[in-house]
């Protein structure tokens, strides 16, 4: 094991080494958020005044669908992989992740998975054109030749994805240091551990349905197909029972991430740490029983739609759980703003309105007014963009200058919060105004009554986009021009990663640390 | 002075760009909406209590408890019963919620002893209303029509409309003051019928058949979009129901099903479109036209709507659908194009279930006499010649 990374390329193509893997991870997830926050952008520029403008119809489904994927799987789960790369191994004192090889092979496995995703719009598509949700029959009867580069894709995105899993879960399982009991490990391992094993029981069930639309489009079944004895429904109840739980693997790395960053701008220890580990155990299982929730008007029994209604609203009480707890370490503390704290105390505000929003939504006839409107896209905007990016970005002010050793401005990083903030707020409120009003999501031209909240969407929409530059430039300032950064960086942060030397050497915790007492919890 | 001045001010405030746009849930127009509006507002002022609670103890700590305010870290890190009231308080709020909510539900899901039903049939991209309880059937598409919205060509005023996308040529027509059932599926795959004011909002898919109900209270026009994505033409199959009075239902059943005149049909829904909206555009009078001007107007709008997404509204085709312009079919003989519009050919789908006689008729008789078709020395004596619906009846077995 050489000290030192080979030189050139072959190091990015051939390294074992969590942290080189790591940035492959992170590096991909932002060019890929760009990628697919580009595509948004040509959906708001069209959605900016009625009448159809720049794209005809079947493009502009096209862009919903590939927004939708890349986001997912090509920019949200990779962060989320990247920062247990870099970090799971140092928080419990590991020299590496437990399996490098396959490490690496779960990496590369994903741009090839996303190029094949986005192929058809380079060879002779037509690409796929039913949304992220892709329901059968318009994905398999009526499903362009590019439904097929698709389901492909999504297979490969799944074993990179559960290759990881399993990754994690042995390296959590096994490597720890001597005397991190599992109790004792920090929020963020915690919250991946649990992550992990809801990924590796929903991408199966994922794997399983894109192979029966594949065998439906081309081998004559008839799974989702009513004609030859099959059901549509099956496929919603197929696609949902995986999509969401999906949805807590978003979430739950970046409720970990916050549960460092708020105590160590606390000054202050978690609060309720024990209830926290709990309240992930109850929403990954409460996770797997609420996916009815997406289909309460496709005609669901009654007696269905009051299950799923009460399962729903359930759900919620954990999530308010972790809420107050963060609100509870932050009481009484001895709070300083820097950027990570700015972006985490953000992410706590705006997702627990996402969360509310989806206490509206549960509210079964109530629903019947939201369901498939744009209040459900403002919904889960405010829930994956203006909450969980920004989390993500705190992990990255947070970290990053302890990975590389240099430090960002923080007026550019204060410059990019403040006009993150108001914007995703520009983009999203009026989102869920003009669902209430009735407008349905998914349509690239609509009446003359929603034209003022989507221009304003749109002027959101521009500005948030544009922002983000200011996080390159800070990234870069921290990868390569920023002054040396100090070894205590922050000084309120606690746990083994700190203890190390910065910039990181390239091998660390060759000899596992030993750890004693209640660190973390 | 001042009198013009409010005048100007008030026609600032009425002026389209300027009026205040709705942003809230509709109270709508049945007992049902009105109580999914109740629910609605409580749960949003929860939310925003919440919300805001959230908010002003967030705020408060950030601004007190800063360490540039000499704060300094307690070191409390548990405290069981705070934890177990704000695990409670959350989970009773939840379960007040609860109980409406489902008695609300229960309600909305019982279609039981409904007076009219109705079947409606989601197909891409139009709706299908079939009346169970009377032979009435027809298909309702975006007005003017599908094409010429999703092909860029529709005209100023058309797109100054303050219905625009919301406009359909065959309006559901319902009465006032009955429960009437729908019967929501779908020819091809999953569409969503969502009528706001209604408070019914169903999906209808291939193959199985899901209900919803409602009971209007109040004469008037209702309209609502498909809100499932379901191909290039999702946002151009709006759903438009006329509520009336019983009268004028009944009035409109004799109308369509033939017992009086059927353009007495279109008398009735004029009216009430001018009492809604006095600009609104009407519909043409057909009483004073001959049947070939009545086939060829009809005729353009079926044409439009079901056969021009693929011949082009120019008839010219495009790629593998073929051209009518002089093509044999559109001038030899009537009965072999009857028969390949009832029963389709290659990639061309039947029109047996999709559109009544009448309308096949009205499309043939169409297409067969307009842009040179009928120029009997030409292509014939075949050419031309005007369609019944009894000539499409004899083929359709």
């Amino acid at each position: 094991m050489a000290d030192q990374p080979e030189k050139g390329l072959m190091r990015w193509v051939t390294t074992t080494n969590h942290k080189d893997i790591g940035t492959l991870y992170l590096l991909f997830s932002l060019t890929m958020f760009f990628v697919a926050g580009f595509l948004a952008l040509i959906m708001r520029t069209e959605l900016s005044s009625p009448y159809l403008m720049i794209i005809s119809p079947l493009t502009y489904n096209q862009l919903v669908t590939s927004h939708g994927l890349i986001m997912i799987f090509g920019a949200i789960m990779p962060a989320l992989a990247g920062f247990a790369n870099w970090q799971i191994p140092m928080m419990i004192g590991a020299a590496d992740m437990a399996f490098p090889r396959l490490n690496n092979w779960s990496f590369w496995l994903l741009p090839f998975a996303t190029f094949m995703l986005m192929s058809p719009y380079f060879l002779n598509g037509p690409p796929a054109d039913m949304g992220w949700t892709f329901y059968a029959p318009l994905s398999t009867t009526y499903g362009p030749p590019g439904t097929d580069a698709m389901i492909f894709g999504i297979h490969m995105l799944g074993i990179s994805s559960i290759l990881a899993s399993i990754n994690i879960i042995a390296t959590i399982l096994n490597l720890r240091a001597p005397g991190m009991t599992l109790m004792n490990m920090p929020m963020f391992v915690w919250s991946w551990l649990v992550t992990a094993f809801l990924i590796l029981a929903i991408m199966p069930i994922l794997a399983g349905t894109v192979t029966m639309m594949l065998t439906d489009r081309h081998f004559g079944t008839s799974f989702f197909n009513a004609a030859g004895g099959g059901s549509p429904l099956l496929f919603e109840h197929l696609f949902w029972f995986f999509g969401h739980p999906e949805v807590y693997v978003l979430a739950l790395p970046v409720f970990g991430i916050i549960s460092e960053i708020i105590p160590a701008f606390s000054r202050k220890p978690l609060f309720g740490a024990t209830s926290m580990i709990y309240a992930i155990g109850g929403i990954a299982i409460m996770s797997f029983v609420v996916w009815v929730h997406h289909m309460f008007t496709t005609g669901v029994h009654l007696g269905t739609q009051i299950f799923f209604m009460y399962t729903t609203m359930i759900v919620a009480v954990p999530t308010g759980v972790k809420v107050f707890n963060w609100m509870g370490t932050m009481y009484k503390g001895s709070i300083t703003l820097e950027p990570p704290m700015k972006f985490a105390v953000g992410f706590v505000y705006l997702f627990t309105l996402g969360g509310l929003t989806g206490v509206m939504l549960a509210i079964v006839p109530a629903d019947y007014q939201y369901h498939a409107t744009y209040f459900v896209v403002g919904h889960f905007h405010y829930v994956v963009v203006a909450g969980l990016y920004l989390g993500l970005v705190a992990g990255a002010y947070f970290w990053v200058p302890k990975w590389t050793g240099r430090m960002y401005s923080f007026k550019v990083a204060d410059w990019h919060f403040w006009l993150t903030l108001i914007s995703s707020n520009i983009t999203f409120f009026p989102m869920l105004l003009v669902g209430l009003a009735g407008m349905p999501r998914r349509i690239p031209d609509y009446n003359l009554q929603f034209t003022d909240f989507n221009q304003i969407a749109t002027i959101g929409a521009f500005m948030f986009g544009i922002s983000q530059i200011l996080f390159v430039i800070c990234m870069y300032q921290a990868i390569k021009t920023g002054p040396k950064a100090k070894k205590i960086i922050w000084d309120g942060a606690k746990g083994l990663e700190w203890t190390l030397d910065t910039p990181l050497p390239y091998h660390t915790f060759e000899k596992p640390p030993k750890v004693t007492g209640k660190t973390y919890v | 002075m001042i009198s013009n001045f409010g005048k100007i001010i008030l026609a600032f405030l009425a002026s389209s760009t300027f009026a205040m746009q709705p942003y809230n849930v509709t109270e709508g127009v049945t007992p049902m909406s009105h109580q999914i509006y109740g629910l609605h507002m409580i749960i949003f002022y929860v939310c925003v209590f919440i919300g805001v609670g959230v908010g002003v103890v967030m705020l408060y700590t950030l601004y007190y408890h800063r360490k540039s305010k000499g704060a300094v870290a307690a070191q409390f890190h548990d405290n069981f019963w705070v934890e177990v009231v704000w695990t409670l308080i959350p989970f009773l709020l939840l379960v007040v919620m609860a109980i409406p909510s489902t008695l609300v539900l229960m309600r909305l899901n019982d279609s039981r002893d409904a007076e009219v039903n109705i079947k409606v049939v989601g197909m891409q991209w139009k709706w299908r209303y079939e009346y169970l309880d009377q032979d009435i059937s027809f298909n309702s598409n975006l007005a003017p029509s599908i094409a010429k919205a999703m092909n860029g060509e529709l005209t100023d005023e058309e797109k100054a409309n303050p219905n625009y996308l919301l406009e359909v040529d065959q309006p559901l027509v319902l009465p006032i003051h009955k429960k009437v059932r729908f019967l929501m599926t779908s020819n091809d795959v999953i569409h969503g019928w969502f009528i706001p004011e209604l408070g019914v909002n169903r999906d209808a898919n291939p193959g199985l058949i899901s209900e919803s109900w409602a009971y209007i209270e109040k004469p008037g026009i209702y309209r609502g979009q498909c809100n499932q994505l379901c191909g290039s033409g999702h946002g151009f199959m709006p759903i438009v129901v006329v509520a009336l009075a019983e009268k004028d239902y009944d009035l409109w059943v004799k109308a369509k099903r033939k017992i009086i005149p059927e353009s007495e049909a279109d008398k009735i829904i004029n009216k009430i479109a001018t009492e809604v909206n006095p600009n609104a555009i009407k519909a043409e009078d057909d009483s004073q036209k001959t049947p070939e001007q009545i086939a060829m107007s009809k005729g353009e709008g079926v044409y439009e709507n079901n056969c021009a997404g693929c011949h082009k509204s120019d008839g010219q085709g495009q790629g593998i659908f073929p051209k009518l312009v002089g093509s044999s079919l559109a001038t030899g003989p009537i009965d072999p194009m009857i028969h390949q519009i009832l029963y389709g050919k290659g990639a061309m789908p039947g029109f047996k279930s999709i559109l009544s006689h009448e309308e096949i008729a009205h499309a043939i008789t169409y297409v067969r006499n307009s842009r040179g078709n009928d120029d009997k020395q030409k292509y014939g004596a075949t050419a031309g010649g005007l369609v019944t619906a009894d000539q499409v009846a004899k083929l359709d077995k």
